[in-house]
């Protein structure tokens, strides 16, 4: 009925342009060959500095096919060349000199040289422009040209994660031509890279049009037009597919599966995400600042039948801070499904329902904590809330939850200890640019004020001197193996200190039309069209 | 006319009068049945239900219709037939709370706006016009937005979203009797004009303020679940009609037992109430049927 509904207003407003259009398939498909992609979530601006694609993932999704970095992913997160053609690194490990690819050009016909990269990466370096994503760029020192085709990069200190920076969204190149004209904030709407399909039109919050650039540097690119349209509704986004009005879709639910399946003319693609669910605790307010009492929670949540059951088998059980895939990741004893060691637990920790009501009791009153839960961000996110608080009920705990609208879930979670209004509270970091490093060091580095707003994504306010250490070190050890040892050791800490519920590590579930070939779904959750022929 | 032919009419004002009975008690005992059924499932709803509203199995997620759950079970393997029937509760008790609030609001605003004069009339006709050309789903919408959800925020933003419309009915009313001459029989006398509101012209106006709260209890249940559906209605894991059709609908496919429950339990109620006011029209209101 959706579809039906979709086609009926397209046809009235192409009734109203004067131009009819009978059927709605000249809009998608390899007829007319134009890819739509329907996605989850809307795009409002499109630039790596700023808002930094204030929609996620949305914004990136689109920005990784406007823009070119130096160095870009692969499927599996490996480094490839992309605006380099080749690098070396310095034997101080303080820099490393790039050799960039002739004969590149922008978007508006200008040439791709060390001095625009120079411009752009001093533009991420500084404060007032680069709002958002500034830890992936503060170890970065400078950049020097060092002849038409050569740029050097220095960092501060060895830095580990330099390549994951630049392949990161945020490291996406500019045309300094254009922001010098239209202005420094002109990306956001309206912006000049060198990818291999450049912004046609523009209608934030509903659709972006890409043409083919004729200048790209790897030949001219296959598809005609590119077009990112939101779709939020995920069932409505499954009919789409099926009807042919769009060609790829993302967040497909694990229950909309076997629909997609059963069709011949659809191909799922599906990946396992770098982001491992888990339910926050406030490690500061008691008694979650007693360890025992987080560790007791863990054993009361069934995580394997939540994946089992609930994702029918598109996700597993976490034994890890980081998810299975994540560079560096080490795996631990998983904390078992036992509810009566939960019960033991707890009253070894002095929490027990002696007036019977089924519920423990903490300094005398009723322990009841409320659960933040967002509806529709992540993959069955209020189900999964609803498993949890009966599981914890079970075990004497009193959970109400609190259902949060989606707009203002990420604010509520970073609000100060006092005003929070949550003690337990449900997410999932995302490390967009593959590191575990940076995943661990933004979610469990010490905060400078424990209280306040948290500096980073430490919403749990977990603080151990061990950890901080750690995460220092791993900074500046450039050498691949003895950073994943330093990181398995934190791991370890961080497992056992609890300061989550661990829960699933889920499968990033997208859908493409069966003869629509090089779409690729990224662990960090991105699902890129850049490739993407019939 | 002959005597046969005074028969026949006698005969056929008998029918039409028969028809007419039938007619006003089938459309009200049909709807106090339904309603009355609802009403027990409000009270005794833990009572009635086979299981827990809220017990989960996850071995038993998305059943469909079958001997143990009649109506299916949810992803987490609760019963759907016991999440309706401990969900009325919910949705009547909204609904007969709001549309009482709004009730009241309304025949105060009504009698101010049909009775009194001068500038006090004339305000609370402004702010009743400026409130009914505000769409009442955009409004209760929007106070529900404003309130969060919950039961309290529902109930305001139904009340205040349904006052203006039965304060103009009321208003009506009030301007039609106010001409009557009982009512000039009563200042020729002397009677208070706060006497005269409340013992003459208010149980005149009773019949139109009863038939009109029932049709609205049918439409306070569309906009409560309406607002459930649109995730302004209750915190999970309270069973609220409206919030498991919004959620079935993402299983319109796969399960399509997930709307099938709830979206029954509402047209039901619905149909309940509306049968029930049309019933009592046709009972108590003199100028329907002549």
């Amino acid at each position: 009925m959706t579809s039906t509904t979709h086609r009926v207003q397209r046809m009235l407003v192409a009734g109203v342009a004067g131009v009819f259009l009978a059927a709605t398939s000249s809009f998608a498909g390899p007829d007319d060959n134009t890819l739509v992609f329907g996605q989850s979530q809307s795009i409002t601006d499109i630039g790596p500095a700023y808002n930094a694609f204030l929609q996620y993932p949305s914004g990136y999704e689109a920005s990784f096919v406007i823009y070119d970095r130096l160095v870009t992913f692969d499927d599996q997160l490996r480094f490839n060349a992309q605006l380099a053609e080749s690098w070396t690194i310095a034997e101080d490990q303080k820099s490393v000199t790039f050799k960039l690819r002739a004969g590149a050009t922008f978007h508006d016909g200008t040439p791709i040289d060390a001095a625009a990269i120079k411009f752009n990466v001093e533009r991420m370096m500084d404060p007032e422009i680069n709002t958002t994503n500034r830890p992936l760029w503060d170890p970065i020192a400078g950049a020097d040209a060092i002849d038409d085709l050569t740029v050097r990069l220095r960092t501060h200190e060895p830095f580990a994660l330099l390549f994951n920076t630049l392949a990161h969204g945020s490291g996406a190149i500019l045309s300094p031509t254009a922001i010098m004209e239209n202005g420094q904030e002109s990306e956001t709407q309206n912006p000049v890279g060198s990818g291999p399909y450049k912004v046609e039109s523009f209608n934030p919050g509903l659709e972006l049009v890409l043409a083919p650039h004729e200048g790209y540097w790897a030949g001219k690119p296959p598809l005609d037009r590119v077009i990112f349209r939101y779709v939020p509704e995920a069932a409505t986004r499954v009919s789409a597919l099926q009807s042919g009005d769009v060609d790829v879709i993302d967040g497909v639910p694990t229950h909309l599966i076997a629909q997609i399946e059963s069709d011949d003319g659809l191909q799922v693609l599906a990946s396992p995400s770098l982001r491992p669910m888990g339910l926050a605790m406030q490690t500061t307010v008691p008694p979650l600042d007693n360890v025992d009492v987080r560790r007791a929670l863990n054993h009361a949540i069934p995580v394997d039948a939540i994946a089992e059951k609930l994702f029918l088998g598109q996700a597993k059980a976490s034994d890890s801070p980081l998810a299975f895939n994540t560079v560096g990741y080490h795996g631990n004893e998983p904390y078992s499904y036992d509810p009566g060691k939960a019960r033991e637990m707890l009253a070894a920790a002095g929490l027990t329902d002696s007036d019977g009501n089924g519920i423990v009791e903490h300094d005398g009153t009723d322990l009841v904590f409320t659960l933040l839960v967002p509806e529709g961000v992540f993959a069955n996110d209020v189900l999964v809330a609803e498993t949890a608080a009966a599981a914890l009920q079970e075990v004497g705990i009193g959970i109400e939850i609190r259902k949060i609208e989606r707009s203002s879930f990420w604010d509520t979670l970073r609000l100060p200890v006092a005003e929070a209004g949550w003690q337990i509270g449900m997410f999932g970091f995302n490390p967009s640019n593959a590191s575990g490093l940076y995943h661990l060091d933004s979610m469990y580095t010490s905060n400078p004020d424990n209280v306040g707003r948290p500096a980073v994504w430490n919403i749990t306010r977990y603080s151990n001197p061990e950890v901080d250490a750690l995460m220092a070190q791993a900074t500046v050890t450039v050498d691949g193996d003895a950073r994943a040892a330093i990181l398995a050791e934190a791991q370890d800490m961080i497992w056992n200190d609890a300061p989550y519920i661990w829960l699933q590590v889920n499968n990033i579930i997208s859908a493409a039309r069966a003869d629509l070939g090089g779409v690729e779904v990224w662990p960090v959750i991105f699902t890129i069209v850049r490739g993407g022929a019939y | 006319m002959s005597a046969v032919s005074q028969k026949f009419a006698l005969a056929a004002v008998r029918c039409a009068f028969a028809a007419r009975w039938l007619r006003q008690n089938v459309y009200l005992a049909a709807g106090t049945v339904i309603v009355l059924a609802f009403l027990i499932a409000a009270v005794f709803g833990e009572q009635i239900a086979p299981y827990g509203a809220n017990k989960q199995n996850l071995l038993n997620s998305l059943e469909g219709p079958s001997a143990a759950h009649w109506l299916g079970t949810d992803p987490l393997g609760r019963d759907l037939l016991s999440r309706v029937v401990v969900g009325t509760r919910h949705t009547l008790s909204v609904a007969v709370v709001s549309v009482f609030f709004s009730c009241f609001l309304g025949v105060i605003l009504g009698l101010i706006s049909g009775f009194a004069r001068g500038h006090l009339a004339t305000a609370v006709d402004a702010i009743v016009d400026v409130a009914l050309t505000i769409p009442n789903m955009i409004l209760a919408i929007s106070i529900a937005a404003v309130m969060g959800a919950g039961l309290t925020g529902l109930i305001i933003a139904i009340s205040i979203s349904f006052t203006p419309p039965i304060s103009r009915i009321v208003r009506g009313r009030v301007l039609e009797i106010r001409e009557e001459d009982f009512i000039s029989a009563a200042r020729t006398i002397g009677v208070r004009p706060w006497r005269i509101l409340l013992r003459h012209v208010l149980p005149n106006a009773a019949t139109v303020i009863v038939i009109e709260a029932s049709l609205q209890a049918g439409q306070a249940v569309l906009t409560a679940t309406a607002l459930g559906f649109l995730g302004l209605g209750v915190q999970p894991p309270t069973p609220e009609w409206g919030t498991l059709l919004g959620y079935g609908r993402e299983y319109l496919h796969s399960a399509p037992f997930m709307v099938i429950a709830p979206g029954l339990a509402i047209s039901l109620m619905v149909l309940g109430f509306n049968l029930l006011g049309d019933g009592l029209r046709d009972l108590l209101d003199p100028r329907v049927g002549n």
